[in-house]
């Protein structure tokens, strides 16, 4: 039996049975069956321990992978995409935090312009031994990407098409039997309706599409192989206007250019991408909210026109005479005159030379350049509200440049001693990290000029025109090296060591981090003789990994901010020039076992790291003359498991596998700064919790807690806990000042079960995915509930009145949901649970018989769904949607985006 | 292995150990942001002081303007009013005080924003980079700073700031300890001023104080009149001090002249944005208060069409709207008069007018304020007409007026009217025979007038004297916290203050005169 070979930091390649590690390695097809514009999101489901959350942007938005639960409290916890051995860079956009203006058609991640279809493997490595090579980049583990080569032989091309189309996968409750009243005609309090209104805020989506094209040819001699690929994906979205297209193509060259002893693989990409209005979540230029609260007594059809000429003005005016919270518009205004807009250019070149010293020794070096420009527009019309332009309008321009530089090299040493029985595995590298980044750009309210989106037309005499400034360059250095010694195919002994200097570091003591990794792996199953128990592979692994974390750049030197116009801000950071980098320390036990002749396959793995040093803010002694100041301090803990339980058989002509995986993270928050920490001066430091607040919603770092830990408010109590009812007034009034544990937005546990049939040609495949536990909270539902647009408040009215424990109700529906605000004074109301059940994917595919076209065609067609049942889900949102990628503002629906259900075909032709 | 061999990896290795000679020098520059300041003129604090001192308009926007002022003060005095019902109508102007996060802003801004670059110049003094006469100045704007935040709160952690343990002050504490400041401030810029007299060298914080471009003898006035005001403030508590602050003060130099008052404008090459534009413009959330139209329009005022504009409802004319409405649409409020003030109006610090009415209550006491009561009325009348381009005569006229208050008439657009009754029967017309009662409202009541827009001080004023007679709120929304007929007295402690210092703030209750809610009195609310 051959060994699988897979690949793994660095692009070097190991036996599967010698990682002392976990590793998944899947097909690219993976990706390719039910396909999505990000493509990281098919795969949701499909590997234990990878989270893998949709920001609800829509079409190409980004995503939130987590692997092994958060670890950094500051830092970065998303996962490091790796491209044929070269990590890419960070081309995350910042997404902006808060309810009032989420709503960002700057929403970027790098690895949403990739074409899937050029993958011919991944790696997912969601440990810290198996990333340690990476160094910060990769303590949150990382996703390898193998894309494919020419191959020798005659010329191969391939073409697919993917189409499918969307509605609205989960939405609130609404009602619609009670009208309006004429003194709040905003509202739907008004009296019962002789027949219900058709109004259906679903009727606002539209259906959206997304078309994938995706051509790619092959050819090549013993010497020489050539790849050429190009791509187009056009999609529209639910919401009216929001529309992701992409353009990719990419050409690859492998060359021999001395026959066995020098390999010349150079490629280069180009990649165009333009996104219009990707609504997240938020209150303003988010047509849902309006569409959600329009009373049910008015008629949605007078505002589809949603301009008017103006005489006077010269212009098309906004028509929209309903009030809801300030800053609501007419939705139909704000999908086509608020226009965010984002255009990419993205190239890369890559190089890679490899030199075969001998049969047992080479070196390679590689170099990349990847480069990205954007330009993100946003045009606010003439009679938008004024909280967003002026009479004439607004208009913002901003252009990034991105360019990432990337080069290593690195010396191979492959031996066996001793008649085979002892193999070495050496490596020796160092590389270079180069990142510039440079943005800039132009807002405010236009002047004189109704509707002329330019700079020029800008007012240059107002407070809200403002320049925009992001600059900066971090690079790390790194040198690495790498040992293995195997015995006999049976024990390996595997380490690592990386020692790193980021520029991140610099004004520092120690201006580089040292990391080392070891690990342990037998192949049992070699050393004795199992078949007769049925165990036809047994292999048992361990491995301990430190990883380090660099802090964010610029807080080791004196960076006084300025304001526009040149204000300096009293906001003082002391120089941390004692900082240390956050470090992860791993451990991480697993085995691999085989049954009945690889037909049944259990991969289990236990895990446990502890992140320390983490970064904190606290209030400096003032007489250190600044305000601020940083310490590291602090400890994360995660555990958890990772198991995968596979079944696969052939009965004659009928095939049927089947994967479930499970993966459980528990995250505790062991210390933040230990009582006695002392600063520069010698005082006692002070950090007893860290708090990101979002109006009533709070997500909270404090010891003993978990990451992802919220709080909300919510009515006032009694001293025996019972909510406080005016006896006079039958009424309930808010506390503010009193924050309620809500629960933890992360979920306990995830389950996959994937299951593929095949027979004769003819193939189906589901998977059902779950996840358990997490909860969060919807002010969505609050402020449908203060208007009177729910299906909730409809049945307290129903009931004469709103049940608020199982013997209190209070007898006005209107006065108690009014506590509601703006959404999140009342959220302890409305909190739920994140378990969700769902068929994820379904399709079924048939092989044309490639006689059928004389054998010169081979030919695939396939129905295709996603996200086709919910099973079960007690929340009015989707759960697995988020409004950030980051680690924090999750399990906040505030008129979120629905995610999608799809349904479509795909077509695959082979030449 | 060969000989060839060893070649091979020797080459290896140097291609190795050239990138390991990797040269990290130029980290320092990549780790060093180009957009952000690494030496700091100190001397640039005093900007960050000013723009935040007594308006915050150092914020992007002017939320924390419209939080701290626009929807406390400047309601709470009737000098304007929300017109939309903030947070479902449970927010400050309904007196549910914590109902929001707003009781958060007027303490952020003064000990986030203001006090730091205070701290900054006090330790550039105390190193020798900056002169006395410099640190004077930001001793005068921190005096300003503290005195509206005290002003609202009460006890606020005030004389240990900057030390590594800052308990809450009482109200006494603050207010004796900046006077102090102040007197030390005034001892200093007086001989400075001396000294710079006739000289035509710019002083050194020329180009950064965009209050009077760091003049000593101008700053010295203002000190002087501000130690005049708080000495006012604290009357009814503390009387023999009060007199005897008040006379040094006016013995010292006080503002005289309609050009001497203290306005934040744009200076040399810093630019200054109204934030009361961008909240009745940009956020159109403010419009002109009943009591304001109540008296301007009863007394025929000159000054009406300079403070707004004329309402664009049937009829015109200048119209204002009742404060603590818990549900209102906005577009029924839209066309009631707006305050006029553009974008580059200057922002009122205080006013010569101002003064004049405060030496006029210590002159109608026996102070010796260097005039007599009537005529110190009848100044600030003048100057108040003089600040707003007004004529004497006109100001002559008007002092003569017997004109009374208006009843306040509701002209929104909806069904829904909130008019509201004559608040007072006061006339502009000074009446040396009526009692010192009636001379005290009259006088605050054009001091009132005189001082729009500055409506923190109104409100601290008419919470030590009751006048002028402030229109009461529509909604109360307390929950029976703040009495209605007595009006709210002060603002709750920082929401945040409660989350992150809770053992400071619960024992900063026990400095106030009851609970930590609107209805307790400050320290100097003694009448």
């Amino acid at each position: 039996m051959l060994d699988d070979v897979v690949v793994t930091a660095l692009g070097i390649k190991r036996e599967e049975k010698a990682l002392s590690y976990n590793v998944q390695k899947v097909d690219g097809d993976i990706v390719n069956v039910v396909k999505d514009a990000n493509f990281v999101n098919s795969l949701s489901g499909k590997i234990a321990g990878l989270q893998i959350n949709q920001s609800a942007s829509g079409a190409g938005g980004s995503t939130r992978v987590i692997m092994r639960g958060v670890k950094s409290i500051s830092g970065n916890n998303n996962a490091l995409y790796v491209i044929d051995g070269i990590p890419m860079p960070n081309l995350r956009s910042a997404q902006t935090e808060g309810y009032y203006e989420t709503p960002d058609g700057g929403d970027f991640e790098g690895i949403a312009n990739l074409n899937p279809e050029d993958f011919e493997s991944m790696s997912i490595l969601t440990g810290a031994t198996a990333a340690a090579l990476y160094g910060s980049q990769g303590a949150n583990g990382v996703i390898l990407i193998t894309t494919k080569k020419g191959q020798e032989g005659k010329l191969r091309v391939n073409y697919s098409n993917n189409t499918t189309f969307s509605s609205p996968f989960v939405m609130p409750q609404f009602q619609n039997t009670y009208g309006t009243d004429a003194t709040a005609p905003s509202m739907s309090w008004g009296t019962k309706l002789e027949t219900p209104t058709s109004y259906d805020p679903a009727d606002f989506f539209q259906t959206g599409y997304n078309t994938q094209n995706s051509l790619s040819v092959s050819a090549g001699n013993a010497m020489n192989q050539t790849y050429f690929s190009a791509s187009s994906l056009n999609s529209r979205g639910l919401i009216h206007n929001n529309t992701f297209n992409r353009y990719n193509f990419s050409i690859r060259n492998t060359a021999q250019l001395v026959k066995d002893k020098l390999v010349l693989d150079v490629s280069g990409s180009y990649m165009r991408q333009y996104k219009r209005n990707p609504t997240i979540q938020g209150l303003y230029h988010n047509p849902l909210v309006a569409t959600y609260l329009f009373p049910r007594g008015d008629d949605i059809t007078k505002y589809q026109i949603y301009e008017r000429y103006d005489a006077n003005a010269g212009y098309m005016r906004q028509f929209w005479p309903l009030e809801f919270v300030d800053g609501v518009e007419n939705p139909y205004w704000e999908t086509n005159r608020e226009l965010f807009e984002n255009t990419a250019h993205r190239y890369t070149f890559t190089g890679t030379l490899k030199w075969n010293i001998t049969k047992w020794m080479w070196v390679t070096g590689r170099a990349r350049l990847d480069n990205t420009s954007m330009n993100y527009t946003r045009k606010i019309y003439a009679s938008s509200n004024t909280l967003f332009a002026s009479e004439f309008g607004n208009y913002q321009d901003n252009k990034i440049n991105h360019n990432n530089f990337y080069g290593d090299v690195l010396l191979t040493i492959d031996k066996k001693f001793f008649n085979n029985d002892f193999s070495l595995l050496f490596n020796l590298g160092a590389s270079i990290m180069d990142d510039v980044h440079n943005a800039s750009g132009f807002e405010g309210h236009l002047a004189t000029i109704a509707n002329k989106f330019s700079v020029n037309n800008i007012s240059m005499t107002h407070s809200q025109t403002r320049p925009y400034t992001d600059r900066y360059r971090d690079q790390t250095q790194a040198i690495y090296t790498t040992l293995q010694f195997g015995y006999k195919g049976m024990l390996y002994l595997d380490a690592t060591l990386r020692n790193e200097w980021p520029s991140q570091l610099a004004f520092t003591e120690t201006p580089n981090m040292l990391y080392p990794s070891v690990g342990l792996s037998a192949v049992i199953s070699s050393m004795a003789n199992l078949k007769p128990a049925g165990i036809s592979f047994l292999k048992v692994r361990g491995s301990y990994a430190e990883v380090g974390n660099a802090p964010q750049r610029y807080i080791t030197g004196v960076n006084t901010p300025i304001k526009t116009g040149g204000i300096i801000e009293s906001d003082t950071y002391a120089p941390a020039v004692n900082l240390t980098p956050e470090r992860t320390k791993s451990w991480e036990a697993g085995m691999n076992i085989k049954f009945l002749e690889d037909m049944v396959w259990l991969d289990l793995t236990y895990y446990n790291t502890n992140t320390y040093n983490q970064l904190f803010e606290y209030d400096a002694a003032p007489s250190t003359g600044y305000k601020k100041a940083y310490i590291n301090a602090g400890k994360v803990n995660n555990w958890g498991l990772e198991a995968a339980l596979g079944f696969k058989n052939t009965w004659n002509d009928f095939f049927w596998s089947t994967q479930f995986t499970f993966s459980m993270n528990k995250n505790k928050i062991k210390e933040l700064i230990p009582e006695g920490a002392l600063d520069v001066t010698g005082k006692p430091i002070d950090v007893d919790e860290v708090n990101f607040e979002y109006g009533g919603y709070r997500m909270k770092i404090k010891e003993g807690g978990s990451i992802g830990d919220f709080y909300v408010t919510g009515l006032k109590t009694d001293d025996q806990g019972r909510i406080y009812v005016d006896p006079n007034s039958n009424t309930v009034i808010t506390d503010p000042n009193t924050w309620i544990y809500g629960g933890n937005t992360e979920a306990k546990a995830r389950l996959g079960w994937n299951n593929t049939f095949a027979y004769k040609g003819v193939s189906l495949s589901f998977l059902i995915d779950a996840r358990i536990g997490g909860r969060g909270a919807s002010a969505t539902q609050a402020l449908m509930d203060r208007w009177g647009a729910s299906k909730a408040s409809a049945d307290a009215r129903d009931n004469g009145g709103v049940w608020i424990s199982e013997d209190q109700k209070i007898p006005d529906a209107k006065t108690f949901y009014a506590n509601n605000g703006n959404g999140t004074s009342m959220l302890a109301h409305y909190i739920y649970d994140m378990t969700n059940v769902r068929l994820r994917e379904l399709s079924i595919g048939y092989d044309l018989p490639r006689k059928w076209f004389k054998d010169k065609l081979g030919m695939t067609v396939s129905l295709v769904g996603h996200n086709l049942w919910m099973i079960y889900n007690k929340a009015p949102f989707d759960p697995e949607l988020t409004a950030s990628t980051g680690t924090y503002y999750q399990g906040l629906d505030f008129f979120m985006q629905p995610s999608t259900r799809d349904l479509g075909f795909s077509v695959r032709l082979q030449f | 292995m060969t000989m060839k061999t060893y070649i091979k990896a020797g080459a290896a290795a140097a291609i190795f150990s050239m990138a390991l000679s990797s040269c990290i020098k130029s980290y320092e520059d990549y780790n060093t942001n180009p957009d952000a300041v690494q030496v700091v003129d100190v001397k640039s604090y005093i900007t960050t002081m000013e723009m935040d001192a007594v308006i915050p308009c150092s914020d992007e926007g002017a939320n924390e303007f419209q939080r701290a002022c626009n929807l406390m003060g400047d309601s709470f005095a009737g000098y304007l009013a929300p017109i939309q019902a903030f947070n479902g109508g449970s927010y400050t102007c309904t007196y549910d005080l914590d109902g929001t996060d707003y009781n958060n802003v007027p303490f952020s801004v003064a000990f986030t924003k203001v006090m730091p670059a205070w701290l900054n110049i006090k330790y550039a003094f105390a190193n020798g980079q900056i002169d006395e006469a410099s640190f004077s100045i930001a001793e005068v704007i921190k005096v300003m700073a503290i005195q509206r935040v005290t002003d609202i709160y009460g006890p606020v952690p005030f004389t240990h700031f900057g030390e590594d343990v800052s308990p809450y002050d009482s109200q006494e504490t603050v207010y004796k300890t900046l006077l102090e400041d102040l007197n030390e401030a005034i001892g200093t810029l007086k001989s400075y001023a001396a000294a710079s007299e006739g000289s035509s060298a710019n002083p050194p914080l020329y180009s950064v104080d965009l209050i009077y471009q760091g003049n000593y003898s101008a700053w010295l006035k203002l000190a002087n009149s501000v130690k005049l005001r708080m000495a006012m403030r604290i009357r009814f508590v503390e009387p023999a001090l009060a007199r005897q602050y008040a006379e040094e003060a006016v013995a010292d130099g006080v503002m005289t002249k309609s050009t001497d008052g203290a306005w934040l404008k744009s200076s040399g090459t810093i630019q200054v944005f109204n934030p009361l534009e961008e909240v009745w413009n940009a956020y159109s959330d403010t419009r002109m208060g009943a009591t304001i139209d109540a008296y301007m329009n009863g007394y025929s005022d000159p000054r009406l069409p300079k403070y707004f504009k004329e309402a664009t409802v049937e009829g015109g004319g200048y119209h204002g709207a009742r404060c603590g409405l818990r549900t209102m649409l906005k577009e029924n409020y839209k066309p009631l008069s707006i305050p006029n003030v553009e974008k580059n109006t200057p922002v009122v610090w205080m006013l010569a007018s101002e003064v004049a009415f405060l030496r006029a209550e210590g002159a109608m006491l026996n102070w010796n304020m260097g005039g007599d009561d009537k005529t110190l009325y009848e100044t600030g009348i003048e100057l108040s007409f003089a600040e707003n381009g007004l004529s004497s005569s006109d100001a002559a006229a008007y002092m003569n007026s017997t004109r009374t208050p208006a009843a306040f008439e509701d002209k929104n657009t909806s069904s829904t009217r909130n008019s509201a009754g004559q608040p007072s029967s006061i006339t502009p017309k000074w009446d040396a025979s009526a009692g010192n009662e009636t001379k005290l409202e009259r006088i605050i009541t054009q001091k009132y007038i005189a001082m729009f827009p500055n409506g923190q001080e109104a409100w601290s004023e008419f919470r030590r004297t009751g006048y002028p007679k402030v229109i009461q709120i529509v909604n109360n929304m307390s929950g029976g916290k703040v009495s209605t007929v007595k009006q709210v007295r002060r603002m709750t402690f920082p929401r945040s203050e409660y989350a992150n210092n809770a053992p400071a703030v619960t024992e900063a209750i026990s400095l106030l005169a009851g609970p930590d809610t609107g209805d307790t009195k400050l320290w100097w609310d003694k009448k």
